[in-house]
């Protein structure tokens, strides 16, 4: 009868354990990351021009993407540094006014590569942003009845994360007029999550990915970009 | 009640819930996307689908600000919205839903928001991490949308962005050296974009690990965790992607066999590691606000 009685115990608490806990969950946090580089630009462009607010023809571009909203913070940085009009900081920014006869090509103040009819980034690799994503993991315990928790090895946790697609829109920032010049996509991207255990996971690179297609047939800007993922423990209950 | 019958139902019931759980279910997920007045507005709605692989799929919300995507409900879905200069907001779908789901988000209008991180003596703190989170009762924590991180200067000064106008929300913020903080609540009008000042005074204590073989010889090269009991979360902390810094924390051996942990929240706490067998070795114990402890753990 005790027999009966202990396994009685021991398989509420496997089968019911997530609803002692309800209240109690502990995550596994998935942080995604998306790079750039091999930034050109060429084509039509025409966000920085004479008669707008300020300083022609170079601007300060930024980046909203599945990693992040765009933001002052180099996520496309360029190959020309100017100060931020308004500012004492400096960047590296492109020649916004392509369309402009003073700044179309060819024109090596204003082009730096392709007989100076082409912009390229001299920045190398640029993270344009950065999202965290949280797996639940029940506790197998509570704050009453604690027990030794799985953390990151919990089988919740997915064995990879991946886009079906990513894209990247470019802005001129303008203190809040930026100007839409393309939005890039790309393939997919998936990165496989391995070595879990109760601390974290390995994450990992994929590999570079070129522009699949883009919304501008005049603007031409080309880029690469990978994603990152790293996953790590986050305790938010008992032990 | 009959133990055999008990446990008879009980396995029942885990099948059918195993069942469920592993059934695959398309769903759509139709919805709008506006501010608070109801205007439609264009944007990101992005689709966690949560599974043996975690498939995340972002659409664009054109100017008429309504959407319609398909998913898949074998495990949990998240929905997150995003729109320029707004807050993000998220939405959850339990695995298993299935037809039509609406999902209508009404995002505030954000400003930028000024504030300051100062010592117990009033003085400026560098170098705190500072992130918005929005007070939300009896809404579960979020997993998706959260608001975009910031950094104190050399006078403690901070600037958030795009903050929800006239939203419940706390300011949590981590500071090198100092344990992590939620701010008092906050709520602020139109143009009202100054915060209070948010005073940091904990540092918790530190440890000192030793790790040493079956020879005594120390261990380098060796990667430590510390865990620290959350049990002393306040409530008003859950759903802080700062605090969780400070309670998981892990580190390298050095050439002498020791890590040292800084910053180690007050209670029980746990060290560990893994051997080359891949099995764990821990020590407990318990740490005060200023203590310097020090643990030892012996591979054998």
């Amino acid at each position: 009868m005790q027999l009966i009685l202990a396994f009685t115990l021991l398989l509420t608490l496997q089968v019911f354990a997530p609803a002692l806990s309800a209240q109690h969950n502990e995550y596994c946090v998935i942080e995604y990351s998306g790079d750039n580089r091999n930034r050109t630009v060429a084509g039509r462009i025409q966000a920085e021009c004479p008669g707008s607010v300020h300083s022609a023809p170079f601007g300060n571009w930024g980046v909203t993407s599945n990693y992040g909203h765009k933001t002052d913070a180099q996520q496309f940085p360029g190959w020309h540094r100017e100060r931020i009009f308004g500012t004492s900081r400096w960047s590296w920014q492109w020649n916004s006014c392509t369309t402009h006869a003073n700044f179309s090509p060819p024109n090596s103040r204003y082009y730096n590569a392709n007989g100076s009819t082409t912009q390229r980034s001299t920045r190398g690799t640029s993270r344009h942003g950065t999202r965290v994503y949280r797996v639940q993991v029940a506790c197998r315990g509570n704050h009453v009845f604690p027990l030794p928790s799985n953390g990151c090895s919990n089988s919740s946790v997915p064995s990879s994360f991946g886009f079906s697609e990513n894209f990247m829109s470019l802005y001129e920032l303008d203190l809040g007029r930026d100007t839409l010049i393309e939005t890039l996509y790309f393939p997919g991207t998936r990165v496989s999550i391995t070595n879990c255990n109760q601390y974290g996971c390995s994450g990992g690179t994929s590999a570079w990915q070129d522009v699949s297609r883009s919304t501008s047939s005049s603007a031409d800007v080309d880029a690469e970009m990978r994603m990152q993922v790293r996953v790590r423990y986050e305790a938010a209950c008992g032990w | 009640m009959n133990p055999t019958i008990l446990i008879t139902a009980r396995i029942a019931a885990a099948c059918l819930c195993a069942f469920i759980a592993l059934e695959a279910a398309p769903i759509q997920i139709v919805g709008t996307l506006t501010d608070k007045a109801g205007k439609a507005l264009a944007g990101e709605v992005t689709v966690f689908e949560e599974g043996s692989e975690l498939t995340v799929t972002p659409y664009s919300v054109d100017d008429t600000g309504t959407f319609k995507v398909s998913a898949d409900t074998q495990g949990d879905v998240v929905v997150m919205a995003t729109a320029d200069h707004r807050p993000p907001d998220e939405r959850h779908i339990a695995a298993g839903t299935t037809g039509t789901v609406n999902v209508n988000f009404a995002l505030p209008s954000g400003q930028h928001l000024t504030g300051k991180v100062v010592d117990a003596a009033g003085t400026g703190i560098p170098d705190a991490v500072v992130q918005v989170r929005y007070h939300e009762p009896g809404k579960a924590i979020r997993r998706a949308a959260f608001d975009a991180f910031a950094m104190t200067d050399g006078d403690g000064m901070f600037l958030l962005g795009h903050v929800g106008v006239n939203v419940s929300f706390v300011v949590d913020v981590l500071a090198p050296g100092y344990l992590p903080k939620s701010s008092k609540r906050f709520k602020r009008g139109p143009d009202e974009t100054v915060l209070d000042n948010i005073a940091l005074t904990e540092r918790g204590g530190t440890v000192h690990v030793e790790v040493t073989d079956a020879s005594n010889s120390p261990v380098a090269e060796a990667q430590v965790y510390l865990l620290a009991d959350p049990a002393g979360y306040a409530p008003a902390e859950r759903g802080s992607l700062l605090h969780g810094r400070v309670y998981h924390q892990d580190a390298t051996t050095s050439g002498f066999g020791n890590v040292r942990f800084a910053t180690v929240p007050v209670g029980r706490i746990r060290v560990g590691l893994y051997d080359t067998g891949g099995k764990l070795h821990t020590s407990e114990a318990s740490v005060s606000e200023g203590q310097r402890l020090r643990l030892a753990i012996r591979l054998p």
